[in-house]
């Protein structure tokens, strides 16, 4: 019955070959593993595929690093960004080429800072998939407050942090903004999405806020174990920066 | 030449001389002949390969039917019947001319009733299918980490479990799952696996009291969705008229600091007996022998080799009223299961550190989670006698579903209110009728049908699959003992089937950046479909002597598409990948050829069960050429048909050293092969063999005392589908010791005793690379009291 089984499997010709992800330039230049880009600015991909019997999909994955996670073949792992960018396109590949170079522009959002990563995959018409190709993206922003927290009482804000219903929340850290800060906004939601506290900080322009100034009661609430910090600063362009922080509720 | 091999076997067996002597009358002067059989004492079923001793006499073992035979002279003697995971049976006995005897075996328990794996609880006639008659032994089954029914049967040769972690799987027969595999309890189809090809069912494995597992295709009497066999769970036999008899039992293991326990109570009157039943658990996070894994490409922690939120309890209540006359009685029941189960965030929507890094709360399920409810009602008539036999069932099925997950949204839609992402609520009703009737000494008329409707609806801020009715029914009938050729009995049926299959069309709502309602695009059009079949059955069997037995089975089976596949279109957490329904599809035609050879020779019992199948339009999930619209899903998988032969088998061989030590040899292989893609199916199983060996000495304290070791060799799978990832090869020692102290039993067991780190290829989490569980060590205790006034 094997037998069977492997005669077919020897008369059969199918395509497994994964297309390939060639040369990415990012703004003209040859792109490695990091690439550092300016806040605001337009950002022109030209990315080179090929496949051996013919392409179907490109798919373009702009993503924030804002949690430090690294990927494959990524020793890198730092991370952290502020702001909110995503970027996901699908570019089809109609006529089936075995070989294409793909032109893609983005403006860079002026209210981002920090590492985002730039994910690109390719399909073929058989259903291979490409591993995917990441990039690394360093976006610098000087026109954006800087939101540093340090800790959350006495906690680092980079994993969950512990508090109890009815007890302080103490932050330690500061904002600041070379052209003058004009309002900080403290909020905290639930899991469910509820907010329990909302509070807005006017600030009159100036250059450093310490956030010890900020902190509050949290509000007994019932059922919900699981809610979020939401840190937002705006300074007086108007322009903003947000930070979240995960919380656990004691019972 | 077969017949010849067979003759070959015999000659040279110890015991058959004996037999032929004994049957056909040989020349011993002042011989007499003794006779008869041994059974289950709970069951009633014949027990094959037990042990018979007399004193000064070559020992024997029972046939497959459990008869035996004798040449002794006239005396008195004690009539000796061992057989493993039975008390010794010791009758005294005067011959003085031919003698019949039967045996009755009380099976040593282990659980509150002991989980058996053996043919058809009730001697109705199966449509001609071949059941396994594996007896791997109850204590086996209580030693997994994983807590569901597929984990319960995977050390049954052919049979394997698909899981998404530990708590949630579902049994795999022969590679082939989901709607081609059906798992009936007291007769009804449990109909809450439907959304989606891993949902596992939630019956409770302490829940289960008799399994039989059908290898092969089952279409014949249990319809569409049994292609490739049936787990047929029943009710333990009824006790002794005014009985009482009352379990307990408790089981703690490390890995997932998981506790349970679990109460019995069952009463018979006169021809009445009650029964309840309930079984409760928790358990914590559990460990794995990794620190990282990797998701979409990213690499992600896992925090002390916990994974995060994959907690979670189980609560399940059963009550049952039977009654039983001569020839006819009822019974009716009524189940509930309820389960929380953390879901690790890996699997839904983008795992962040911080919702990896956990709360230091291992116990605690937070979000996302999945909460699920079955409720099932059922009754079930019976009537007749050895010419004939009238059965009719009837159920009723409430399944519900939810995932629930913190609110996210993406683009302009706004942010959700609640943390539910699908519910899925499901009704069902189910209805069937069997009779057969005896004409002759070997033949009998039987037929039946069925009929069966699911009513689902689905809410929620997630969409994966549209509200949609299933309505299938079909009949059958046959005839056992067609004719009789080549010295073996010819057996036959056929079946039609029919399934209607409707879907309503879902739009998801657009938003423009003020978050207003500008319009909408179809997700899922609507489907109205109607699906017809006929599947069919011819077997022929022949014992070649009573130590050896030849079948083959040539069947055509159906399966017809179900609603998820045909309208399914959302991200599927379990596999972590977009799944898109697809209304082209066909009703799958399967054409299978089945053999099974079995028999023994002295103290070697042996099975071997190749089997050959060709399926077209054979229905699978698999990857497209395109990605998903959808943020942060990967490729697009679509369900398609294609032209498939899979093939495989099974091997058994059980050797029995001595009274006191046996040794169990199984082995499985599959190959699946897609014609139309050139290709391997995904999720085949790889090459497996295990051999355990289980020794019961005697030793003054307590009583049948064991110790069993069980070693494993899983292959490397390397023959995978499209994209699909191979695994590597892998060995698991697992140790169990135990035994009995007056009422109370004990075990005490470590799993994956080296603590080895592998990937399951059936498991789903494979794709995340996040390996197996780690060394399991446990402990299981158990109460019986059993009362009887006759």
């Amino acid at each position: 019955m094997l037998a069977v089984v492997m005669s077919f499997a020897a008369c059969k010709k199918t395509d497994e070959e994964a297309p390939q992800i060639g040369e990415v330039r990012i703004n003209g230049a040859l792109a490695g593993e990091h690439v550092h880009i300016d806040a605001g600015e337009t950002m022109t991909l030209s990315i080179a595929v090929s496949d051996n019997e013919g392409l179907s999909q490109l798919k373009i994955d702009i993503h924030a690093n804002n949690d430090g996670h690294s990927h494959e073949g990524h020793s890198h792992g730092g991370g952290g960004a502020e702001g909110q960018w995503e970027e996901l396109v699908i570019v089809d590949f109609s006529d089936n080429p075995t070989s294409q170079v793909v032109e893609r522009s983005f403006s860079v959002p002026q209210t981002i800072r920090g590492e985002w990563h730039l994910g690109l995959r390719v399909v073929d018409q058989a259903g291979n998939e490409s591993p995917e190709r990441i990039i690394e993206l360093d976006i610098d922003n000087d026109l954006i407050p800087m939101i540093d927290v340090e800790s959350v009482n006495g906690q680092s804000p980079s994993g969950e942090v512990e508090v109890a219903p009815g007890a302080m929340i103490a932050m330690v850290g500061t904002v600041t903004d070379a052209s003058g800060l004009d309002e900080l906004h403290i909020k905290v939601k639930l899991e469910n999405g509820t907010v329990i506290y909302d509070e807005e900080v006017e600030l009159g322009g100036v250059n450093a806020y310490d956030l010890s100034g900020a902190n509050f009661m949290l509000p007994d609430h019932q059922g919900a174990h699981h809610g979020e910090l939401h840190v937002e600063a705006k300074n007086i362009n108007g322009l903003k920066s947000e930070r979240e922080i995960e919380l656990h509720f004691e019972d | 030449m077969l017949l010849n091999l067979f003759q070959l076997f015999c000659s040279r067996g110890r015991v058959l001389p004996l037999l032929l002597v004994a049957l056909f009358g040989g020349d011993a002067v002042g011989q007499v002949t003794l006779h008869g059989h041994v059974r289950d004492q709970a069951s009633g079923l014949p027990i094959s390969d037990a042990v018979v001793e007399i004193k000064g006499v070559t020992p024997v073992l029972t046939c497959k039917h459990g008869a035996f035979t004798i040449a002794v002279d006239t005396a008195r003697y004690d009539l000796v019947v061992r057989h493993l995971g039975y008390r010794l049976s010791r009758t005294p006995l005067e011959v003085h001319a031919d003698t019949h005897v039967d045996v009755w075996l009380e099976p040593i328990r282990i659980r509150l009733d002991a989980v058996v794996i053996a043919g058809s609880a009730e001697p109705m006639s199966n449509g001609l299918i071949q059941p396994v008659e594996v007896f791997p032994g109850p204590e086996q089954f209580t030693n997994d980490v994983n807590l569901h029914l597929g984990a319960m049967l995977r050390s049954v040769p052919g049979v394997s479990s698909v899981n998404t972690g530990a708590s949630a799987g579902l049994p795999w027969i022969r590679g082939l799952g989901g709607n081609r595999v059906g798992v009936f309890v007291e007769g009804v189809p449990q109909q809450n696996q439907q959304w989606a090809v891993d949902h596992g069912t939630d019956l409770d494995p302490w829940m289960a009291e008799r399994i039989a597992v059908y290898r092969g295709p089952a279409t014949l009497r249990y319809g569409a969705n049994a292609s490739a066999g049936v787990i047929d769970i029943r009710a333990a036999p009824m006790l002794e008229e005014r009985s009482l008899s009352v379990g307990a039992f408790t089981r703690a293991q490390r890995v997932n600091d998981g506790i349970e326990g679990g109460l019995r109570y069952r009463q018979r009157f006169r021809k009445l007996q009650v029964e309840a039943r309930v079984v409760a658990r928790e358990f914590a996070d559990y460990r794995v022998p990794a620190d990282e894994f990797i998701h979409l490409n990213r690499i992600l922690p896992i925090y002390d080799n916990r994974l995060v939120n994959t907690s979670g309890t189980m609560n399940s209540q059963q009550i049952r009223l039977r009654y039983d006359a001569v020839n006819e009685g009822f019974r009716v029941e009524a189940r509930r299961s309820q389960q929380v189960n953390g879901i690790f965030p890996g699997i839904f929507g983008i795992p962040t550190i911080p919702r990896l890094s956990g709360d230091g709360l291992p116990r605690e399920t937070a979000l996302p989670r999945m909460e699920s409810l079955h409720e099932t009602a059922s009754v079930h008539y019976y009537k007749g006698n050895e010419l004939a036999r009238f059965s009719m069932t009837a159920g009723w099925q409430h399944s519900n579903r939810k995932e629930l997950g913190p609110p996210h949204t993406h683009g302009n839609r706004p942010l959700p209110q609640t943390p539910l992402a699908i519910e899925l609520d499901m009704h069902a009703f189910f209805a069937s009728t069997h009779f057969e009737k005896s004409v002759g000494s070997d033949a009998k008329w039987f037929g039946g049908a069925q009929i069966e409707h699911l009513n689902s609806v689905s809410s929620g801020w997630e969409f994966l699959v549209s509200d949609y009715t299933t309505t299938t029914a079909g009949g059958y009938f046959g005839r056992e003992g067609l004719l009789h050729v080549l010295g073996g009995r010819l057996d036959g049926g056929v079946r039609g089937d029919f399934a209607v299959v409707r879907s309503t069309p879902y739009a998801e709502l657009l938003y423009d950046s003020n978050q207003q309602i500008i319009g909408s695009t179809l997700l899922s059009s609507a489907t109205d479909e109607l699906f017809p079949g006929v599947s069919a059955s011819l077997s022929w069997a022949r014992n070649y002597d009573s130590h050896h037995q030849l079948s083959v089975q040539l069947a055509r089976t159906i399966r017809f598409p179900s609603a998820y596949e045909l309208s399914a279109n959302g991200v599927h957490h379990g596999t972590f990948r977009h799944e898109q329904g697809n209304p082209t599809l066909r009703t799958e035609t399967g054409y299978q050829l089945d053999v099974r050879l079995s028999g023994y020779v002295d103290r070697l019992s042996w099975e071997v069960s190749p089997f050959l199948g060709y399926y077209d339009n054979f229905l699978y999930l698999g990857p497209s050429a395109m990605f998903s619209f959808l943020p942060h899903a990967g490729q697009l998988y679509r369900f398609r048909q294609s032209d498939v032969i899979r093939t495989g088998g099974e091997l058994l061989a059980r050797y029995r050293v001595s009274g006191s030590l046996s040794v169990l040899v199984t082995a499985e292989y599959l190959v699946q092969y897609n014609l139309d893609e050139g290709m391997s199916l995904p999720f085949t199983p790889p090459f497996k063999t295990e051999c355990s060996a289980n020794w019961q000495p005697f030793l003054k304290f307590g009583n049948e005392t064991y110790l069993r070791t069980g070693y494993a060799f899983v292959a490397s799978q390397n023959w995978v589908d499209r994209n699909e990832p191979p695994t590597e090869q892998y060995a698991l020692l697992n140790l169990a010791f135990g035994g009995r102290f007056g009422a109370f039993q004990w075990s005490v067991f470590v799993n994956n005793v080296f603590d080895r780190v592998y990937i399951d290829h059936l498991s789903r989490y494979k794709l995340l690379n996040l390996p197996e569980p780690g060394r399991n060590a446990g402990i299981l205790l158990l109460y019986e009291f059993n009362h009887s006034h006759t």
